[in-house]
């Protein structure tokens, strides 16, 4: 299993670097792939135009068949599916993970979900949430209602 | 090893003397074909100095007791038991004892030559790993073909690993890596047959095998198109100084083109190689040989018929086991035996690994 996760994670760092997708750069991979710091520029045109944000990937050896936990590090943009922890409300990083997804892939979900919002507000039950969340945004139960923003 | 050889020799003593004490009472109903040693098996077959003391005559009545009820192939079995528990606690070399025991009793039965084999490929003995496959694999009545699939993997990979290890020391090999390809490519056809679990580590030592293949004869084409480069520039050289010479010493001009000429000519030749080099350098597999979960160029390339999408089929199934029953691109349900082959893709992505054998290891 390890075999495939190293594999196809330098497949994907070097396709990557060679091809980044607009607004996305990867900052930092360490040696053993394990985590990866990636920066986010918001899409011009949007509300958060000129904000950029870093993500932090981490993956576990059965990466590609579970989906990598991610968050975002530092101050994380406002918006009603991002709790100020930097946990990220979105289904394709939980139960609906594909193996066929990519690092690139789950970049330009969230850069969409960025772009498609109206109005920067964190989520209703950010205060509760934040206070209860572990550490882990996997660890969370997550109830996926709204697929407008 | 030679205490070790001398150690499975004891052992044996002892286990003949049963035997051969069983074969003088005609009310043992069991035949014993184990008494005549089995000389094909050479680690296996007792010394003469091992054997002695079965004419013992008070030894062997005291063996008697534990055997006399026992046949030969129940007794073998007894053996491969302790055999196997000796491997799953790493003890090889206890194993392989046990396992020559076994072969001993009885030398029809491929699996205990397929279990010591994997005992030598742990101990990177891959010469007696290689003996013991090819022993199991004349056996063509007990070796099933789950067995002879092991056979055939446990001698590929042992064959690889001993050219593996030459080369990493800076010796020559044993010259059998075709060989081991073969071995391999027979393991993976039979793997995918079976269906067998096997299949993953099998493709990933074939891919191994082939690119070792493609790396030597890559390199010593190389070698091969280095020399004809110098060859060239040096004719072209000797041709100017033999031009030079027939003009002697009159007409300086002329003296000066044949130079440049020549000078001329082995640049339109260093130009030509490089441009032969950096052909050979563009390295590049088309993503569509290439599964959407693993990225690796497939091996058994599937199509999941409800999208038309083709996976490699250890990774798709993989995926449908451990995660869920659906196609992981779009989502629609699917299941493991509604995958079909797809050959075409198949074909053509082998075509493609024969002629890049760089693109095994992409």
């Amino acid at each position: 299993m390890s075999n495939i996760f190293l594999k196809r994670l330098t497949k994907e760092l070097r396709d990557m670097k060679a091809n980044p997708p607009a607004g996305i750069s990867i900052e930092n991979a360490d040696d053993n792939l394990n985590k990866w710091t990636v920066k986010l520029d918001a899409a011009e045109g949007t509300i958060y135009a000129g904000e950029s944000f870093q993500l932090r990937f981490t993956f576990g050896n059965k990466y590609p068949l579970e989906s990598p936990e991610v968050v975002f590090i530092g101050k994380p943009p406002v918006h009603p599916h991002i709790y100020s922890n930097g946990h990220i409300c979105l289904s394709i990083l939980y139960d609906q993970w594909s193996p066929a997804l990519t690092v690139s892939a789950v970049c330009l979900s969230i850069l969409s979900m960025l772009s498609s919002c109206a109005l920067k507000e964190l989520p209703p039950d950010n205060a509760s949430y934040v206070l209860r969340a572990g550490a882990s945004p996997k660890n969370t139960t997550w109830a996926f209602h709204d697929d407008t923003v | 090893m030679d205490s070790f050889a001398h150690g499975i020799d004891n052992f044996l003593g002892n286990l003949l003397n049963t035997n051969n004490s069983n074969s003088t009472r005609p009310s043992n109903g069991h035949p014993t074909p184990s008494a005549s040693p089995p000389s094909n098996h050479s680690r296996a077959t007792p010394t003469s100095q091992s054997r002695s003391p079965s004419m013992n005559p008070s030894l062997s009545q005291s063996k008697q007791f534990n055997s006399s009820s026992q046949s030969p192939t129940s007794l073998a079995e007894m053996a491969k038991l302790e055999g196997n528990t000796h491997f799953a606690n790493g003890r090889y070399a206890e194993a392989i004892k046990a396992y020559s025991v076994a072969v001993i009793r009885n030398p029809d039965n491929a699996v205990y030559y397929s279990n010591r084999a994997l005992c030598h490929l742990r101990l990177s003995e891959w010469l007696f790993a290689v003996d013991d496959c090819e022993k199991g694999l004349e056996l063509k009545s007990t070796a099933t073909e789950a067995i002879q699939l092991k056979l055939w993997f446990y001698k590929g990979q042992a064959l690889l690993e001993a050219e593996e290890e030459a080369e990493e020391n800076g010796k020559e090999g044993l010259g059998r890596l075709s060989e081991a390809i073969n071995c391999l490519k027979k393991a993976f056809d039979l793997s995918i047959l079976q269906k067998s679990t096997y299949t993953d580590e099998i493709a990933t030592k074939y891919r191994t095998a082939k690119s070792r293949r493609f790396e030597r004869q890559d390199r010593k084409r190389r070698e091969e198109v280095g020399e004809l480069h110098g060859y060239l520039v040096k004719l072209v050289e000797r041709d100017r100084d033999r031009q030079l010479k027939q003009m002697g010493q009159d007409g300086s001009d002329e003296q000066e083109n044949i130079v440049n000429a020549c000078s001329e000519r082995i640049s339109e030749i260093e130009a030509l190689f490089s441009q032969a080099n950096e052909n050979s350098k563009k390295r590049y597999v088309p993503d569509a040989f290439l599964g959407k979960i693993s990225f690796e160029v497939m091996t058994d390339p599937v199509v999941s018929p409800a999208s038309g999408i083709t996976y490699d089929r250890s990774e798709i199934v993989s995926h449908l086991q451990k995660i869920g029953k659906w196609d992981p691109l779009t989502r629609q349900p699917l299941h493991e035996k509604e995958l079909v082959p797809n050959l075409a893709l198949k074909e053509v992505i082998d075509e493609f690994l024969s002629l890049n054998g760089w693109a095994f290891d992409y």
